[in-house]
């Protein structure tokens, strides 16, 4: 089987500072999106299963950071295949479709299956699985949290809001995993290192003639709540009288 | 200007309210059923799976689709603007229109909000949530045959009914994994009970444990809250779910890490064990109720 896992690079939010509503983003430490972890060990099973090879496929839309790949190569992927450039930053889901598509076809990757996240853990905006099935013309299915390999086709379910959807997916197709789907595996600084020898094959961006329309970003900023974040420590005795307090003072116990 | 909003029926009056804030010419709808809103057409279609809601909504005529931002149609919307090679934005929050087309939407995970602009046309999923339902008769009804060939098969269909919808509840009890087992979950129902609240959850109480429905997880991927309480027991407070509680009045949090990041986004931040708190609080409850 060929397979292509998906992962992003992304600042990570619970470790991004603000001052007032300036929220300071490229101070943020790198992770890999949260929900591609589950992708990528998705898709190392399933090689590990059948046989076959994985490609991590990531487009440089946000920050880098070679470590960071490493770690996502050493989780058992056998290649990289990397879009850098000026052209692909930013949030643009369909251009970065575009660039994965045409990064394949110049790797000569022709893929079985392709497996990324629910929704990236910056932008989840859930779109990039179902454009790189639309653009390759392949079947699709996303929000996955259980998946079976079967002759040539996938029998996948789909987790959604009010219950669940079971599909037949014939290969090659596209999906997208949740995180209810596997515990991702985390590997060791001694395979983390061993990853650096990994292929990696890097595509300039603008090589791949892409053309899409475009997104500005006007503003960012971050999203303010005071609260009166008073402490209460004590005694059982004392915490549960000052919790009955302030349920008596909102008036829902009279 | 033509606006088409695409929904299931019941978030399709939001959707309607969506479209009108922007005063387009024309607004089509499309729908698995007659729904009461004030559209120029309603189109009644037969549609199940994403693969013939893409087929179908690729064909209409548009300057702006507008899509509800449920897991099914974030798909879809995706994959109409992608096979149409035009702009797709997702989960907006506020909408606006002057030439070109601006949505507020949130970002890692809530921590942020940002502004985008793109070209019309272009197809929004939006947080129905943020925007007001509006009724009314729609001036024609169509119905929609439909043929599509799906590139996938449908094999069985779980369809859950909510037990209930959090969105309008007052006073919330919330808990998460300091819960050490479902039998636990009592002493919580009792709480709730004598407090008239609802119980609520974090992701992995309903998604990883099960112990509760999907319905009463609050967060990104869940339900967006806005009580007047809301008594959250055992939570650590990652962004993802506080997203879900931010608009509540007033925020109680019982935690035994004093520097659980929940601290920082509660009024009332409580360190203690809620195994001696939440029986204690229910035993004072009772008594002051019986006095
Ligand atoms: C894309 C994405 C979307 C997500 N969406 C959501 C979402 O919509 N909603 C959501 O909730 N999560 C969501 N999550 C998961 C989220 O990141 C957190 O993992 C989750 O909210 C943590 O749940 P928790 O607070 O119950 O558990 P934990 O983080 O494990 O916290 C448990 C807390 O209980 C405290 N505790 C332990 N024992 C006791 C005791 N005896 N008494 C009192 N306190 C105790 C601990 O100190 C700790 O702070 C999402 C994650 C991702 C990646
Ligand atoms: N820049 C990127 N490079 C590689 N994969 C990506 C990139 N952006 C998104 N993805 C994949 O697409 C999924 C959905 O992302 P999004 O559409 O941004 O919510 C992610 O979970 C990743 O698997």
């Amino acid at each position: 089987m060929e397979i292509v896992a998906c992962a992003k690079l992304v600042y990570d939010e619970t470790q991004m500072p603000a001052e007032g509503d300036r929220l300071l983003v490229d101070q943020a430490p790198v992770k890999i999106s949260d929900i591609d972890r589950n992708a990528i060990e998705e898709a190392v099973r399933i090689k590990e299963e059948l046989g076959g090879r994985v490609t991590l496929a990531v487009v440089v839309t946000g920050p880098f950071d070679e470590t960071i790949l490493k770690e996502a190569l050493a989780m058992g992927a056998d290649r990289a295949l990397l879009v850098e450039g000026e052209i692909v930053k930013g949030h643009n889901p369909y251009r970065t479709a575009l660039a994965i598509v045409k990064a394949l076809e110049r790797d000569g990757t022709k893929p079985d299956l392709i497996v990324c996240g629910e929704g990236s853990s910056d932008q989840y905006s859930c779109a990039l699985p179902a454009m790189i099935a639309e653009i390759m013309s392949l079947p699709v299915a996303t929000f996955v949290g259980r998946l079976e390999v079967k002759d040539n086709k996938l029998i996948v379910e789909r987790y959604l809001e009010g219950g669940s959807e079971v599909l037949e997916v014939p290969l090659p197709a596209v999906i997208s995993v949740t995180s209810e789907i596997n515990e991702p595996r985390i590997p060791t600084v001694l395979q983390i290192m061993k990853a650096g020898k990994k292929e990696k094959n890097s595509v300039d961006a603008s090589e791949l003639d892409l053309r899409f329309p475009t997104i500005d970003l006007v503003e960012i900023r971050a999203y303010v709540r005071e609260r009166r974040r008073e402490r209460i420590e004590g005694s059982v005795e004392e915490v549960v009288n000052r919790i009955v307090e302030v349920l008596e003072e909102k008036g829902v116990i009279r | 200007m033509r606006i088409v909003v695409a929904s299931d029926p019941s978030n399709l009056p939001k959707l309607v309210g969506a479209a009108k804030s922007l005063s387009p010419e024309v607004i089509e709808a499309i729908s698995t059923e007659r729904v009461s809103v004030p559209v120029d057409k309603l189109v009644i279609a037969d549609l199940r799976l994403n693969d013939c809601w893409t087929d179908v909504l690729s064909e209409r005529e548009f300057d702006l689709m507008l899509l509800p931002s449920t897991r099914d149609f974030k798909e879809v919307g995706a994959r109409v603007a992608a096979r149409k090679g035009i702009s797709y934005l997702s989960d907006a929050q506020e909408l606006g229109l002057s030439g070109r087309l601006a949505a507020t939407r949130m970002v890692f995970s809530g921590r942020g909000v940002e502004k985008l602009e793109t070209s019309l046309p272009a197809v929004v999923t939006i947080d129905a949530d943020s925007f007001e339902p509006v009724s009314g008769e729609p001036s024609s009804v169509d119905e929609l045959g439909v043929s599509c060939s799906p590139k996938v098969n449908l094999i069985e269909r779980k369809e859950r009914e909510a037990e209930v919808d959090l969105s309008k509840a007052e006073i919330i009890v919330s808990v998460g994994r300091g819960l050490k087992k479902k039998e636990d979950l009592e002493m919580i129902r009792e709480l709730a009970s004598l407090l008239g609240a609802e119980v609520a959850c974090t992701r992995p109480i309903s998604a990883d444990f099960k112990w509760l429905p999907e319905e009463r997880h609050v967060g990104m991927t869940g339900v967006r809250v806005k009580p007047k309480i809301y008594l959250a027991i055992g939570i650590s407070g990652q962004i993802q779910h506080v997203v879900g509680f931010r608009d509540a009045e007033t925020v109680i949090a019982v935690n035994t890490d004093p520097d659980a990041p929940i601290s920082e986004v509660s009024d009332y931040f409580v360190v203690a064990d809620l195994y001696e708190v939440v029986p204690k609080l229910i035993e004072e409850i009772r008594r002051r109720k019986g006095s």
